[in-house]
């Protein structure tokens, strides 16, 4: 059972998605788990071929706790999908409730989540769909076969009958996760605060003139400018990427951007865009939009939890001026953008009406000081305005 | 095919990209962001689900021409797009 955020103490076991015999690759998703914050996608730290599976659907384990084994081709069995992150023995099952028989209510189709996003991909309706996957849950087949079909007669009325609940969602819960790391922050954390306003003239007509000839699925969006923009930021200011452990300041070397998502029915996520200093911006929006997407139907993998060693909250077109956020424990700083305004701005010896983004940095003073974090707004503004270089 | 029909597909449509929403019982005329609180990923992915299966193409200047659903509809039959 691996830690998905420090919060996290255990996590129930709602889906696997591979029986024993299967032959595992190295990432693929093997189980759904369910936590405080919704319900995750399990992947292989292994290759090999699914054994034993040690904690069945339905039941709680702790973190750490050995969900299944995976063995080895000609090797001998060895535990797989422990915890990475804190490395307490995990050897056997610890003790677990008796098994419960499985019980997923749900009022939407079952659906393999690699099948969800193959729906998604092809515009595949998967309401009505049949499938022949285990216990009757849709599988890609299913849905590429639906994709194949000549356009199927559309409802002419509006769908009957609301979207069930997100499975493995429940807001309380969330609600009090996030109350936990947050309260945990402001009684650890000294945070220190520094704002900078972008004029982001140049990158939006760079933008609009990049859409204007793009297909619609290719078109960015500016959050892509700004994840791009930070993460390149924290190249040149890693003393603000990493975590606060045990009294120091220890810097990743890898940038993994957590991208706070708000959900729509209250709470939210900041899920990890790995690596973002190396994304090109296409892929920064491809991965922008997959997270995204998946965030809505509670299909974040684990590994997204774990790892994010910095946080970025952008509150998007519509939302209010500036945001100075809650750093995330034990990470070490977050960046916010507001919403863009129109703003009288100084341009050489004229005043210019230009959109203007609020940037924001709250930051851990134990590990850095204001200086420090006026340099990383400083670079994020000079990438913002070299918007074809990111 | 009459904006009624287009209404209810994009209904569809829309469920898809925002699963957590009930789409049924959406007021045609409400505006997507500032009403219903699409964002702009899923106001991207929106457009982006009916240029698939709508063959609408709506370019980045027109979205303001495509913030609800009825609007959505009238500017799909003035654009001709095969149903």
């Amino acid at each position: 059972m691996p830690s998905l955020g420090a919060d996290m103490e255990k996590g129930k076991v709602v889906e696997w998605l591979k029986k024993p015999g299967d032959p595992i690759a190295r990432g693929d998703v093997v189980a759904v788990v369910e936590t405080q914050k919704g319900a995750f996608e399990i992947e292989a730290f292994e290759a090999g071929i699914l054994g034993e599976i040690l904690v069945p659907v339905g039941v709680e384990a702790p973190v750490g706790a050995v969900l299944a084994r995976i063995d080895g081709p000609g090797a001998a069995p060895r535990p797989a999908m422990a915890a990475p992150a804190p490395p307490r023995p995990a050897i056997q099952p610890v003790a677990s409730p008796p098994p419960r028989p499985a019980q997923i209510a749900t009022g939407r189709p079952r659906i393999s989540p690699a099948a969800a996003r193959r729906a998604i991909e092809l515009g595949v309706d998967t309401r009505g769909l049949s499938g022949s996957g285990p216990g009757g849950a849709i599988a890609i087949a299913d849905v590429e076969a639906a994709a194949r079909k000549p356009a199927a007669p559309q409802p002419s009325a509006p769908p009957t009958g609301t979207p069930g609940p997100r499975r493995g969602f429940d807001p309380a819960a969330m609600r009090q996760a996030i109350a936990t790391a947050m309260a945990r922050s402001k009684r650890e954390i000294p945070h220190y605060y520094l704002s900078l306003p972008i004029d982001m003239g140049i990158a939006s007509e760079w933008l609009a003139a990049e859409n204007a000839r793009r297909d619609v699925e290719r078109r960015l969006l500016p959050a892509a400018l700004l994840l791009k923009a930070v993460a390149l930021a924290l190249r040149a200011v890693p003393e603000l990427n990493g975590f606060w452990v045990e009294g120091a300041p220890r810097l990743s070397p890898s940038i993994h951007v957590g991208w706070a998502i708000a959900l729509r029915g209250g709470g939210l996520m900041a899920p990890a865009i790995h690596d973002a200093d190396r994304l090109t911006l296409d892929q920064a929006m491809a991965a922008l939009r997959d997270l995204t997407t998946r965030a809505r139907v509670a299909r974040v993998r684990g590994s997204e939890m774990m790892d994010p060693t910095v946080t970025v909250t952008s509150l998007g077109e519509r939302g209010a001026d500036s945001v100075f956020g809650v750093i995330y424990p034990p990470q070490l700083a977050i960046v916010g953008f507001g919403a863009p305004r129109i703003t009288a701005l100084p341009v050489g010896d004229a005043i210019r009406p230009r959109p203007v983004v609020q940037a924001t940095l709250a930051a851990d003073h134990r590990a850095s000081d204001g200086a420090l974090g006026s340099r990383l707004l400083a670079t994020i503004d000079r990438h913002l305005q070299r918007p074809e270089s990111l | 095919m009459s904006d009624e029909e287009t209404i209810a597909r994009l209904r569809v449509i829309l469920g898809d990209i925002a699963p957590d929403l009930d789409v049924s019982t959406i007021d045609a005329n409400a505006d997507l962001r500032n009403d219903i609180g699409l964002d702009s990923m899923d106001f991207l992915n929106f457009v982006i689900a009916a240029h698939k299966r709508l063959r609408v193409d709506v370019p980045e200047a027109d979205y303001g021409k495509v913030d609800s659903l009825a609007k959505f509809a009238r500017y799909i039959a003035a654009a001709g797009a095969p149903g």
